[in-house]
């Protein structure tokens, strides 16, 4: 037992930096295709490491109507959590590290505490343009909890009714019963539009176009995060990469969780390579339909459009998922 | 005993969830150690970015969140600041009419 758990306090380190550079390098990717699809050369892909680089030789400057303490204190807790939440997660195709110690309702707590720390840096900047930025963050944040929450909840739904008994909220019980494979046609045109959902909640976790109201540069003159500089916008920056793979994998976990190895008829180390590199498609597609394409395609939306897209188009499309899923599993109960 | 508290459908460990967060937090105050610590104090860059305008409501520190509210019920919490006299009888007189009034309700509802 204490050999376990010193593998797994050896392994947060390893998993703290893999998904600390892994964001960074989907963040480099994501800045080189949105600009290709806008017909712009780009920068190059390592961009967001220099980014970072450049970031921590500025200076760090508090604000002089700023809560010093919660100014400084909120960006490294975001960055924290943010990795935090990978720990839980089954990433890389591996088990989470921290498996059988939390679950899925936790992860979707954990996940408010990023955004939360924005809205607190915000506030804490004593700026005009961060208070604006911080309610609407608030607003924003309110708006995609409950189709996330709806497509969730589901999800452990389905599992719990074709396993009775299992743990439904573990996301390692999820990924090893997929959920696509215990329902019928209209189960899948359910699950189907539960994974619409939660492509369409990614942006808006992330703070993407068209929902990146909370900074909207053009317009609040870059928000909850206009008074941040040097290394405490460096810390923001690397828990907004970490996001991206953190949502990225929830939506494996929840929705695509098979590996490629065992089709392949591989074992080993080989297998275990096989699955990682097959989790990194994944996490691209996931990364460059929730988050890119979205981005590059769409321009911003005014506050009230976002409220109404999640609270009204978000919700009806979870809800509609929901429906046809109880219907499904009515119709093999008849 | 492994300190995990569990529902009939899930389940959280706060032990291991504090420790855990321990430690990322020392790997982010690591990064956060390399950045540049200070900034130069006393000049314009430290006042409250404007867009090169003068503020219309003077600077209101961060410290006060709730101004907003504040200003917005002061007439309210003027009326509950004057109620907070800190005579001890005012707050015996203010609890001996709140027990005549739910008695009188009592009373009345009870007939009815």
């Amino acid at each position: 037992m204490i050999e376990g758990l010193l593998l797994r306090t050896a392994l947060v380190p390893i998993i703290a930096c893999a998904g600390i550079l892994l964001g960074l390098l989907y963040r480099g990717l994501d800045r080189v295709l949105v600009a290709r699809m806008q017909s712009r050369v780009g920068p190059p892909v390592t961009q967001p490491f220099r980014d970072v680089k450049k970031l921590l030789l500025k200076e760090n400057i508090v604000p002089r109507d700023a809560v010093g303490w919660i100014f400084n204190s909120v960006p490294v807790i975001a960055l924290s959590v943010t990795v935090l939440i990978l720990l839980y997660l089954p990433f890389i195709g591996m088990e989470p590290v921290l498996e059988g110690h939390g679950d899925l309702i936790l992860v979707i707590y954990l996940l408010l505490i990023p955004s939360l720390a924005l809205v607190l840096g915000g506030f804490s900047s004593g700026s005009t343009y961060a208070t604006v930025g911080a309610q609407r963050e608030m607003v924003t944040m309110m708006s995609y909890e409950f189709p996330l929450a709806v497509a969730s909840v589901s999800i452990a739904w389905i599992i719990s009714a074709a396993n009775p008994g299992i743990a439904a909220f573990s996301l390692g019980a999820i990924a090893m019963n997929p959920a696509w494979a215990a329902v019928g046609p209209l189960g899948l045109l359910g699950l189907a539009l539960l994974l619409l959902t939660m492509l369409a909640v990614m942006p808006g976790e992330l703070g993407v176009a068209p929902f990146d109201v909370a900074e909207a540069e053009t317009e609040i003159a870059g928000g909850v995060l206009v008074e941040y500089s040097g290394r405490n916008l460096a810390m923001f920056y690397l828990a907004d990469a970490v996001k991206a793979v953190v949502l990225g994998t929830i939506v494996i976990a929840l929705f695509l969780p098979w590996g490629i190895a065992g089709s392949l008829g591989i074992t080993g180390m080989a297998a275990v390579a096989a699955d990682a590199i097959f989790y990194l498609v994944k996490l691209f597609i996931v990364i460059f339909v929730g988050s890119i394409f979205i981005r590059a395609a769409i321009a911003r939306f005014r506050i009230t459009q976002v409220v109404k897209a999640y609270w009204g188009y978000a919700t009806f499309v979870s809800l509609l998922g929901l429906l046809l899923i109880s219907l499904d599993m009515l119709s093999r109960l008849l | 005993m492994n300190h995990v508290l569990v529902t009939n459908a899930g389940y959280w460990s706060p032990l291991v969830w504090v420790a855990a967060f321990a430690i990322v937090t020392a790997i982010a105050l690591l990064i956060r150690s390399r950045g540049e610590k200070g900034c130069r104090h006393g000049t314009e860059q430290s006042l409250p970015f404007f867009s090169g305008n003068e503020p219309t409501a003077g600077n209101i520190h961060a410290s006060n969140l709730y101004w907003g509210f504040v200003h917005g019920l002061a007439r309210h919490y003027r009326l509950l600041a004057r109620a907070h006299s800190g005579v001890v009888n005012d707050y015996a007189f203010s609890l001996v009419v709140l027990a005549v009034v739910l008695m009188a309700a009592l009373i009345v509802g009870g007939m009815a």
